[in-house]
């Protein structure tokens, strides 16, 4: 349906504008502008800012050059997750555009991962993606898969190209006609407040009566803070890719539309603001 | 996508979330991705701007630099001469120069790069000219095929007009050819129709002409014969060994009888019916079969005698004798074949003969319906039994009645011997008159009413069917009775059911009331057959032809059945 082919391109081109400033104690040989950025939603952080490393290098010297890295409000961005995720965890109540600070020097070992080059990227995003298909197809897809096709499956995130990259992926969304889904949905729920990282559980989307799972079942089973307050406590929203899914959508149909390029679900559930 | 089927499964209310999902991401890239889209691509070009504006200056910066030292240098080594104010007027000149290069070049470089700009440009619009004449010029030839094919196409439906106009000028043709075939046709079988008459006239006169000879010849015959007659009558025969002279003994003309009947020797037992026709409009009487064992008359209720052929095994109407003047209730011929006689309710028996419709001659005088009427053996007499309580004889050829018996009851049947007329009776009598004297001269009783009688060929036998079911078979020369015959299931149907002697008197032959007829052995006295089938009604009359091999019987319900 035309719908489903628009919400999976809307999901693909969406755009977050971000305004990347050098962190005021590097040093510099004149002043650097912001340097300003649509960011892809689906893509990582290191794969879209040569631009912005470029443009930063110009005005230090070279040896003060080490591995460049992004935080925001304090909080170093971590590369393996998805701009998009990282964006509705923590800045989906501040006012556009984004605002990361850029540094190159002093990189936080105990927080973030190092990123040598775009291989690394490619491994973690290839990674995510079986591990993805594991849950769903018990990695049958994936295998009988060529080579080339899980090129064509990074090439496409790495060069925006949206055909190519659902030509291949399309067939990672497929179910056998039997079933009704997948076997199970291959999901992460992310909290600022846990000390856990995130939630990934076992969670089949069609319950043993036939009926489809929907996004609050899943959330009323795997982390049911996140739908009923505790006492005293807010109301949270349930966010994916920027937008709040009523909670009757069914899960199935979530993961094959609203999934990231590495096939997951990630989503986020962060207090509501309180303008 | 399967997503589509988990769709269609849940129904129109699953929309409601998806529609949520499409405004929501919708809103999030206005708000997001919108707002900021057009403004952040112009802020980097700008800043690419400012990057090379600075770097130029940079460069311009760089060149006076690097020309200063030189002046310098140049001042330090002429400082002797006096014309230093000359050597340093170069020196600006120089550097002048060097700027105005400097910016002309930098011109130079911004003109080639639109030249080279245009130059592109140019490039692909020739390619795209050359492509759309390329698609001009194959249009223009496939208009050019199709004009052909048009034209083409033209010449062949003239081709088909012309064909057609000549198909239907041939079609014209054969169409008068064919009418005046039909015409000719027409007026050969006329033609053919009149040869036929012509030859059909010349038959027949062929055949009167024979005629004529063969009587021609008869008569000579005759003539001959008669002559002879004469010639040996002329002669005289002495008689004189007679003493006496006898007188001329008187003698009549003796009555002419008919010629003899030809006796059957053995008559065939029928077995299956031949043919079943519907003969008359309502019930059947009575049936008799002319002597020659081909013809047979048949009398109905509907006042009409109807002679029939038997050919080959069917019954095919010969005529139909009108003028009855009421129900016919029984019919004979007499021994030449020639003449019918018929007993109607019209209290009258009439005459005709055979080839003439209408009756010659209506023998009036009874008072009540005539029962029977029958020929005697001498010619042109004939007796008729009626309900008036009278046999009449009548003569013939004067068409009167001549001679009244009146017997004591309803005459229910007639029949002639030589000189006997034997009548059956409704008081269960049977009378015997003698055609010479005016007297009874026998009465048999039997146990019920007399319902007919029928005479065995030899004279000898009389056979009676009586309304208590039972046949009687008489002998004459001792008058008693010989034989009775019962059956089950055999019951007079009516007051007129006929029963018959076989021609060789072998069997009996009657009809039931259930359509059945039962056959008789006479010298066993046994039931020797019963055939059923072609009556649904009672069977009134039956008939057995003078050579034994056929049969015919008659019923109430119009039918005649022949069997063999």
């Amino acid at each position: 349906m035309t719908d489903d082919k628009d919400v999976l391109r809307d999901v693909w081109f969406g755009r977050i504008p971000t305004c990347f400033t050098l962190y005021q104690d590097e040093i510099t040989e004149r002043e650097a502008e912001p340097y300003y950025l649509l960011l892809p939603r689906v893509s990582y952080l290191t794969l879209v800012t040569d631009k912005v490393k470029k443009h930063f290098q110009k005005v230090m010297r070279q040896e003060d050059i080490s591995e460049i890295w992004f935080e925001y409000e304090g909080t170093p961005l971590k590369w393996h997750y998805p701009i998009g995720l990282l964006f509705d965890l923590l800045a989906a109540s501040s006012a556009l555009p984004w605002n990361i600070i850029v540094h190159f020097k002093s990189f936080p070992e105990k927080d973030l991962l190092h990123c040598p080059s775009k291989d690394a990227i490619e491994a973690h995003f290839m990674s995510c993606i079986k591990e993805a298909d594991a849950l769903k197809h018990k990695s049958q897809v994936i295998n009988e898969m060529q080579k080339k096709d899980h090129k064509q499956l990074w090439m496409g995130l790495q060069n925006d190209r949206f055909d190519q990259f659902w030509a291949i992926n399309r067939k990672l969304m497929e179910y056998p006609a039997e079933e009704n889904g997948f076997r199970y949905i291959p999901f992460r729920i992310y909290q600022m407040t846990t000390e856990r990282p995130f939630i990934q559980k076992l969670f089949r989307p069609v319950a043993a009566d036939g009926q489809l799972q929907t996004l609050g079942d899943l959330l009323r089973e795997v982390c049911p803070s996140a739908v009923a307050p505790e006492d005293g406590g807010k109301k949270n929203q349930v966010m994916i890719h920027g937008i709040e899914p009523m909670l009757e959508t069914p899960l199935q149909w979530l993961s094959e539309h609203l999934s990231y390029p590495d096939n997951f679900l990630h989503i986020s559930i962060i207090p509501q603001p309180t303008d | 996508m399967a997503g589509s089927e988990g769709l269609s499964v849940l129904g129109a209310p699953a929309i409601l979330w998806k529609l949520h999902i499409v405004r929501q991401l919708r809103q999030r890239d206005r708000t997001q991705k919108a707002l900021f889209q057009e403004l952040v691509p112009a802020y980097n070009h700008l800043l690419e701007k400012a990057e090379l504006l600075a770097t130029f200056s940079e460069k311009l910066q760089l060149e006076p630099s690097e020309a200063t030292p030189a002046p310098h240098k140049g001042s330090w080594e002429e400082e002797s001469r006096p014309d230093s104010a000359g050597v340093s007027s170069p020196a600006t000149l120089k550097e002048k120069w060097q700027e105005e290069e400097e910016g002309l070049r930098l011109v130079c470089g911004e003109m080639a790069y639109q030249v080279v700009e245009k130059s592109a440009a140019l490039s692909t619009q020739q390619l795209q000219l050359e492509e759309r004449q390329d698609r001009l010029a194959a249009l223009e030839a496939r208009v050019v095929q199709l004009q052909e094919a048009r034209a083409q196409q033209a010449r062949q439906v003239e081709e088909q007009r012309v064909k057609n106009v000549a198909q239907r000028a041939a079609y014209e043709d054969l169409r008068v050819r064919t009418g005046d075939q039909e015409a000719a046709l027409r007026r050969l079988q006329e033609e053919a129709s009149y040869v036929l008459e012509g030859l059909v006239q010349l038959k027949a006169r062929a055949a009167t002409e024979r005629n004529l000879r063969l009587e021609r010849r008869e008569r000579a015959n005759q003539a001959r014969v008669s002559q002879e007659l004469k010639k040996a009558a002329k002669r005289t025969v002495s008689i004189s060994d007679f003493k006496k002279r006898r007188g001329h003994s008187i003698g009549g003309v003796p009555e002419q009888r008919y010629q003899s009947i030809p006796v059957c020797v053995a008559a065939r037992l029928p077995v299956q019916v031949q043919d079943v026709l519907d003969a008359h409009l309502s019930e059947v009487n009575a049936v008799c079969f002319g002597p020659n064992s081909s013809l047979l008359a048949t009398g109905g209720a509907d006042r009409l005698i109807h002679l029939w052929n038997v050919v080959g095994g069917r019954l095919e109407a010969n005529q139909t004798l009108e003028g009855a003047g009421g129900s016919i209730t029984s019919v004979d011929m007499d021994p030449s074949g020639s003449q019918v006689l018929a007993a109607t309710y019209n209290q009258a028996a009439q005459l005709w003969k055979v080839g003439e419709a209408h009756s010659k001659e209506t023998l009036s005088g009874h008072k009540d319906k005539v029962t029977a009427a029958k020929f005697k053996l001498t010619r042109h007499q004939a007796v008729t039994g009626s309900r008036d309580r009278t046999v009449k004889e009548w003569d013939l050829g004067r068409a009167y009645c001549s001679r009244t018996i009146n017997v004591l009851s309803y005459c229910n049947d007639v029949v002639c011997g030589d000189h006997i007329i034997i009548s059956g009776h409704n008081d269960q009598k049977i009378r015997f008159w003698d055609s010479r004297g005016p007297c009874c001269t026998q009465v048999i009783p039997v146990q019920s009413r007399v319902t007919s009688l029928s005479l065995s060929h030899d004279q000898l036998h009389l056979l009676s069917c009586s309304r208590d079911d039972t046949l009687k078979v008489i002998d004459l020369r001792v008058s008693n009775i010989r034989q009775v015959f019962r059956a089950d299931g055999f019951k007079c149907g009516s007051d007129w059911t006929k029963a018959v002697f076989s021609p060789d008197r072998r069997y009996a032959v009657a009809g039931s009331w259930d359509g059945a007829l039962y056959i008789w052995d006479v010298d066993t006295g046994k039931l020797e057959s019963t055939l059923r089938g072609p009556h649904c009604a009672a069977v009134n009359a039956v008939a057995w032809c003078y050579s034994g091999s056929h049969m015919v019987s008659v019923d109430q319900g119009r039918k005649v059945a022949l069997w063999h």
